[in-house]
């Protein structure tokens, strides 16, 4: 390293910035980062100590990229580790988004093709997001129906598939839960293991969880696009988990992101910003309603 | 303000940011969010923060020490020798001998030469010189579109030349070869001028009333030059909305889009990362595939990192509200301030005689003393409490070389902090809370034996994920 003048190390970086820019568009790992060398504000004269090197590389098209597989290469620029690091971070991402957006317009598709599919997309989705939401509610309220708060902490998610049920039946007919894991299965996008149903409360307990929650409240505010967006981000997410295709890149994460916006705005015939702003005006509603737990119940997952 | 809403979830008024909070707003949106929901506020100081926070703090420590010392003529120039006094002042804060000569060869020496001859030699008892003092204000206007928009602030102006008319902001940051001051250093000065200049009469200390500081000059201070910045410059103006409105919509708006809007804009790549931020490892983390449940574990600890924030919002900056905007009496009256009057100072001890019943006060050891100004403009002090004699308290302080008035006010703690009466824990444990459930969120193994052999993530996967916990081997 201590042999690389600052012009060398600044040629580095921008071969970096290629690479991601090339990878981030799509472009394959052998096509990527490829540049004449002038866009690196290399001269022609360091050309051959680069080569001799092997911090280069150049194709039949007389173009030039860092040589970023050479191990030696990672060895000497230390300072570069980071890049490197990340930078195998992209290649990985790179097939795993291609994969996700293959799973992605599975669905869509699927969901364009036959809406009344919808119904387990929502029961997937919302059972998710209840789940990991934990139901946070009124401690009074909580105790005023005969919980304690650790009963409450144990009990109140072992509802999430039963209220995800409730919103998916007013969009298909389902029986059960075992209907939704059947029909994903079936479709490839998850597989049984995946989904561990915690036991199911009693129907009486579940209206006790529901009066708590004011959940016939907080549904009848929901509208379709409510809970589709959710539905939809939270069974997709769902599905990258099951096959570890979640990116761990900011730049793939952004684009997945990106990605799934265009899927839903298709399905859905709205724009991306009136959807969210539905969404939002249903959750300020609600909160002015006394439902101040609902922000924390009805959200959309974290992508990045 | 008074109290009589109950600290509940989002707080839903606008958090009251530090200067520094713009600054890192402006460097790049993410590293706002992650100083707001992660307690991450090292950005701009770079790599080794730790270790460069306190070589900074040195280098301040050391010139407010040089230049109170030649007013009030414990040191003569040109004959004195001021390495021995630098590294006697350096050991005293636990510098090695190596680390000394460091600083000095760095930092202080070639400040030292630079300044010796004539701003140096200049200094007299004559001289009002100011370090390290604390500025805040609820409603600092800033122009838009014609009008004025007004904006809670607060920060710390590291010196006030009040003979010479100069505002400094001093850093350790910067080359002999620059031509412009270390990033937003320039604005940083600009904002503290403005913060000053926007305190009006009794916001003010006494003496400065008659003061105009819209004419004082404003330097940003290297250890090898000094840069003037224009008092003009649109552009501050632009910064200042925009750092504005990412920090309100981080902190308080609930709007799904908010973090991807702010990693739209990041300020570098993870293949081209700004090599001048401190906070690399944090946006760019290492990708450890174990443990397995890390995206579930993202999702549940999403909300907590905003509840943490709001907690800091309601305790912290709606104190500092508090402070500002009731009145004194208010405030004494709901325990937030005691007052009472400096009885006797040396340099390490100081005795108030309090106007009040101080009976309230025991049990609490850390307090932040205002000896010198005003809530909205004074030197903040730190003092333990050492002993209560009738309606006198007896503290000790770290001498700072200030001149001290007659009036003292009392706070619990710190500005910062919030009410005794109240019994909260203060805010930095919030911040400390997240950045430690960030640091869980980031960790992991590369390998399955080793993530199996790790409690700590078997434990996590039983939580978040699929695994059932078993106990023995077996």
């Amino acid at each position: 390293m201590e042999n690389f003048d600052p012009s060398t190390i600044r040629a580095i970086e921008k071969m970096f910035q290629a690479l991601s820019d090339d990878l981030g568009n799509g472009v394959s790992e052998e096509r990527a980062g490829w540049r004449p060398l002038a866009d690196f504000g290399i001269e022609p004269p360091d050309e051959g100590e680069l080569l001799r090197r092997a911090v280069i590389e150049s194709d039949s098209r007389g173009q030039f990229r860092l040589n970023f597989k050479n191990n030696r290469i990672r060895r000497e620029f230390k300072t570069f580790d980071l890049q490197f690091e990340q930078l195998d971070c992209f290649l990985r991402d790179t097939e795993k988004v291609s994969e996700a957006q293959r799973i992605l317009k599975q669905i869509t598709e699927m969901l364009q093709i036959t809406p009344e599919y919808w119904a387990y997309i929502i029961a997937l989705g919302w059972w998710k997001m209840l789940e990991i939401s934990e139901m946070p509610a009124r401690v009074d309220d909580i105790l005023g129906e005969g919980f304690s708060p650790e009963d409450w902490m144990i009990r109140a998610s072992r509802s999430s598939s039963q209220l995800a049920l409730n919103v998916a039946r007013k969009y298909g007919e389902v029986e059960d839960f075992d209907e939704v894991v059947n029909f994903l299965e079936k479709r490839r996008i998850c597989n049984t293991q995946d989904i561990i149903l915690s036991l199911t409360l009693n129907q009486d307990d579940i209206q006790k969880v529901m009066k708590v929650l004011k959940w016939e409240e907080i549904e009848a505010e929901l509208t379709e696009p409510n809970i589709k967006v959710l539905a939809f981000f939270w069974s997709f997410l769902f599905a990258l988990k099951c096959n570890n295709l979640y990116p761990v890149t900011t730049e793939f994460s952004l684009k997945l992101y990106d990605t799934i916006w265009n899927s839903l705005e298709n399905l859905l015939r709205e724009k991306e910003s009136d959807i969210l702003s539905n969404l939002e005006n249903t959750i300020r509603t609600l909160t002015e309603e006394g439902i101040i737990w609902a922000s924390d119940i009805l959200y959309l997952p974290v992508i990045i | 303000m008074r109290g009589k809403e109950f600290p509940s979830g989002n707080p839903r008024f606008a958090p009251f940011p530090t200067v520094t909070d713009l600054l890192i707003a402006d460097f790049c949106p993410v590293a706002v969010l992650h100083n707001l929901l992660h307690g991450r506020d090292y950005a701009l100081i770079g790599q080794a923060p730790y270790e460069m926070k306190r070589r900074g703090n040195l280098f301040h420590k050391f010139i407010a020490h040089l230049k109170s010392s030649l007013i009030k003529g414990k040191i003569k120039l040109p004959n004195y020798n001021l390495l021995s006094e630098f590294h006697r002042f350096a050991e005293h804060y636990g510098f090695d001998f190596n680390a000394r000569s460091d600083l000095w060869t760095f930092y202080v020496g070639p400040w030292v030469s630079r300044k010796l001859d004539e701003e140096l030699q200049d200094i007299s008892s004559s001289d009002e010189i100011f370090f390290e003092l604390s500025v805040a204000n609820h409603k600092v206007p800033f122009p838009h579109k014609g009008k004025s928009v007004s904006y809670p602030l607060k920060g710390r102006i590291d010196e006030i030349d009040i003979k010479r008319k100069r505002i400094i902001e001093r850093t350790i940051k910067g080359s002999s070869l620059d031509d412009k001051p270390p990033t937003l250093k320039d604005y940083q000065v600009w904002l503290l001028w403005k913060l000053l200049c926007s305190l009006r009469r009794g916001q003010l200390p006494s003496q400065w009333e008659s003061i105009n500081f819209q004419d004082f000059e404003l330097v940003v201070e290297t250890p090898h030059r000094d840069f003037t910045i224009s008092h003009e410059n649109p552009n501050y103006i632009e910064k200042t909305h925009s750092a504005y409105v990412w920090i309100h919509d981080i902190s308080i708006s609930e709007s799904p889009g908010v973090n991807r809007e702010a990693y739209d804009n990041r300020a570098c790549t993870s293949l081209n990362p700004n090599q001048e931020c401190g906070l690399i490892r944090t946006c760019y983390p290492r990708n450890y595939p174990h443990p397995q449940s890390r995206p579930e574990i993202k999702q549940i600890f999403k909300p907590w990192y905003q509840y943490l924030l709001w907690e800091q919002i309601w305790k912290g900056d709606l104190f500092q509200y508090q402070l500002l905007n009731l009145e004194k009496e208010e405030l004494i009256e709901k325990g937030l301030i005691l007052e009472g009057k400096i009885a006797s100072f040396d340099d390490n001890k100081i005795e108030l005689e309090m106007s009040t019943e101080i009976g309230s006060v025991r049990g609490y050891n850390e307090y932040t003393i205002i000896p010198f100004g005003t809530l909205f403009c004074g030197k903040e002090m730190k003092a333990k409490l050492l002993k209560v004699k009738g309606n006198r308290l007896i503290m000790e302080i770290q001498d700072e070389g200030i001149s001290l008035s007659n009036d003292a006010i009392l706070l619990p703690s710190s500005l910062e902090s919030f009410s005794p009466i109240l019994q909260e824990p203060p805010t930095f444990l919030e911040e400390q809370k997240q950045t430690g459930l960030l640091r869980l969120q980031h960790s992991g193994a590369v390998k399955e034996e080793k993530a199996k052999s790790r409690s700590w993530i078997q434990l996590l996967e039983a939580i978040f994920g699929i695994i059932q916990l078993k106990r023995g081997s077996k």
